[in-house]
């Protein structure tokens, strides 16, 4: 393995990249932490920046991203963020009649959501 | 304040369906929150409305006591019950019983958080990869393998499972039982209307011999009978297709409230309901949301038809609406008023809100995911999981013609602790039918264990085979083990009928004959089934 195969594999592996966005702010004010959850203040809504906005790392565990805001890194709580990539199902259904419409297949049960529309 | 409709022609007839609106809006017990519904096709969501802790309400508190007719109804078995065939659940159930005994669990911690009388709740896993857990009117809480294969913690499947229980804490399969009642009493209304009509225009003509009935002012009677028609199918029409799903989505709201409601109160994350929200955005792909700009467009028009129930006008109102959305090229248009549930994507954002509102405390602890993954991947549990997800691949490789892929996951399944569970030998039914096999495929069959799991489908196909092979008393044997478990005459009576006539056991054949006329759906297979 080449050295610059290595330095690309670990780069795409590693746990502090993160390719999503910031689409919207989903509470006003904003909390700001530091990078263990910790609050640092606040910031309202009308003073954030525009979106959507870069994540530059992310702690899955604590639920946390970080994102710059007036030229200030901080970590914000994804409770208070919708993300461009949120978690996700990664049963394919389309192939089964299982996974048809609850409420079409079952008169008598209503149901969490309506049927799958995955590809 | 709600006036009754007016409409130039038919002004004695608006009045009469208004007052029959405000009446049902008003009075009848089985309509509670309909007038709800309404907001929600044209006000501010549910969510943004409630006032304090959702569970607090009084339109949740009028719930905490059971009513005693309603315990006796809560059955946890469908033995005995007679439930329309379009009614009964559709899957084999899966027994995995530490699994089982978790997600009880899940249920009886969410459940000390309900300050009323708690109905009976009962988990059922069920053989189906779809995502989203469902409830029926008895209390059985059913939960798809899909589900379980994708969430991450238990708190998401507590934020599930209170979505689910707060269903039938809040009565909502009442919504059904009150749109049947609503059509037969239209209907009847109708045809009252319609008698009377035709009284009042009626006089005797005493000049000839014979009695005869002559109509006073018959275009007057035919605009009357027209006006009542149109307005019943009017009526029932709005009901069906934007009422009854706007109530629903009401619904849905209200039970993504009182779910977080139960599940803070049970200590559980409710950041985990968001989870379960984008998990279930993904499963069902991206939509549009409810209030896009062309709704918006139509919003005001719609709601001041609303609140002075015009229904012809409303009507009018919507065929607009859906036809400009139409031409406009925005393919939601007609999802707008027919869709059952809010995008996830809205509910989402609705349920943070009130989370910020009333839980600004709790709402950001954190999710434990140790406990699920531990079961999940506990020995107890693990291969059982495993085997039901290789007979799902199994039946993918049929649909994909790759017959030995499916042999093998087949045989995999086929290893394990649930190998005599339906959803397995179900999937090796297949398989051995793919290859030509129908001995060994009949085998598989007879290798279930306990049939009280089984699909419908699983029992047609050894109803079927048993009548085939003229063998009626086996046929018999199993149609009588169907309606045990799921509590269905109208089900399997055509092949019951069969069965009989197989016997020569004329006395059962009229009876059931008999039986069967009063099954809209069955009638004419029995029909085709009797001599002429």
């Amino acid at each position: 393995m080449t050295r610059t195969t290595f330095l690309l594999l670990a780069a795409l592996c590693s746990p502090g990249v993160f390719a999503a966005t910031v689409e919207a702010f989903e509470a006003d004010p904003l909390t700001l932490l530091d990078a263990h959850g910790k609050s640092q203040g606040t910031l309202a809504l009308k003073d954030a920046p525009k979106l959507p906005l870069p994540v530059l790392e992310s702690n899955p565990n604590l639920e946390l991203v970080q994102v710059e805001l007036g030229g200030r890194k901080v970590w914000l709580d994804t409770m208070d963020l919708r993300l461009s990539e949120g978690k996700v199902v990664t049963t394919p259904c389309e192939r089964l009649s299982n996974s048809q419409k609850a409420d079409t297949r079952n008169a008598s049960t209503i149901g969490f959501g309506s049927g799958c529309n995955k590809p | 304040m709600i006036r009754p409709m007016t409409h130039p022609r038919g002004h004695g007839i608006g009045l009469v369906f208004g007052a029959m609106a405000c009446l049902l809006l008003a009075g009848c017990g089985t309509l509670k929150g309909a007038d709800a519904a309404f907001m929600n096709l044209v006000g501010p969501s549910t969510q943004s409305q409630v006032q304090g802790r959702y569970l607090d309400t009084a339109d949740v508190r009028q719930y905490y006591k059971l009513d005693p007719q309603r315990v006796t109804a809560q059955r946890l078995s469908y033995d005995g019950m007679a439930i329309p065939a379009g009614e009964i659940r559709q899957h084999n159930v899966v027994v995995i019983p530490p699994l089982q005994a978790y997600l009880q669990g899940i249920v009886t911690r969410l459940g000390k958080g309900w300050p009323g009388e708690l109905p009976a709740l009962q988990v059922k896993v069920i053989d189906s990869y779809g995502f989203g857990p469902s409830a029926d009117p008895f209390g059985n809480l059913f939960v798809p393998l899909g589900m379980l294969d994708n969430v991450q913690s238990e708190d998401e499947i507590a934020a599930m499972l209170g979505h689910e229980m707060s269903h039938v804490l809040l009565h909502h399969h009442d919504r059904r039982a009150a749109f049947q009642q609503q059509n037969a009493m239209l209907t009847n209304v109708a045809t009252s209307i319609v008698l009377a009509a035709k009284v009042a225009d009626t006089r005797v003509d005493h000049r000839s011999d014979t009695l005869k009935f002559v109509s006073k002012d018959p275009q007057r009677t035919q605009k009357t009978v027209s006006n009542t028609v149109l307005y019943t199918a009017l009526m029932n029409s709005f009901s069906e297709n934007i009422w009854s799903t706007a109530w629903g989505r009401t619904q849905e709201d209200q039970a993504d409230l009182l779910g977080a409601d139960l599940m803070i109160k049970a200590g559980y994350a409710p950041r985990a309901a968001s989870h379960s929200l984008q998990r279930l955005s993904d499963f069902q792909g991206k939509q549009q949301s409810l209030l896009a700009s062309f709704a918006t467009a139509r919003k005001n028009a719609l709601q001041e038809s609303v609140q002075n129930l015009q229904v012809d006008r409303l009507v009018k109102e919507v065929g607009v609406t859906l036809n400009q959305g139409l031409t406009t090229g925005i393919s939601a248009a007609g999802q707008y008023f027919q869709r059952s549930h809010m995008s996830p994507l809205d509910r989402d954002t609705e349920l943070r809100q009130y989370l910020q509102r009333q839980y600004d405390g709790q709402r950001r602890a954190r999710v434990n995911a140790d406990g699920w993954q531990q079961l999940r991947a506990s020995t107890a549990v693990a291969p059982s999981l495993q085997a039901y997800k290789d007979a799902y691949a199994a039946t993918v490789a049929l649909e994909q013609r790759q017959v030995r892929e499916a042999r093998l996951f087949s045989e995999r399944a086929l290893a394990s602790p649930v190998r005599d569970q339906p959803g397995i030998r179900r999937a090796q039914f297949s398989v051995e039918m793919a290859e030509g096999k129908r001995r060994e495929a009949l085998q598989a069959l007879q290798a279930i264990k306990d049939w009280s799991l089984a699909s419908p489908e699983l029992y047609d196909l050894m109803i079927a085979h048993h009548l085939l092979n003229k063998d009626p008393h086996a046929a018999l044997a199993m149609i009588a083990q169907a309606e045990r478990t799921l509590g269905s005459e109208e089900l399997f009576i055509t092949e019951k009928l069969a069965a009989n006539q197989q016997l020569k056991d004329d006395a059962q054949v009229k009876e059931l004959a008999r039986k069967c006329t009063q099954y809209p759906t069955r009638k004419d297979g029995c029909k085709k089934l009797l001599p002429a």
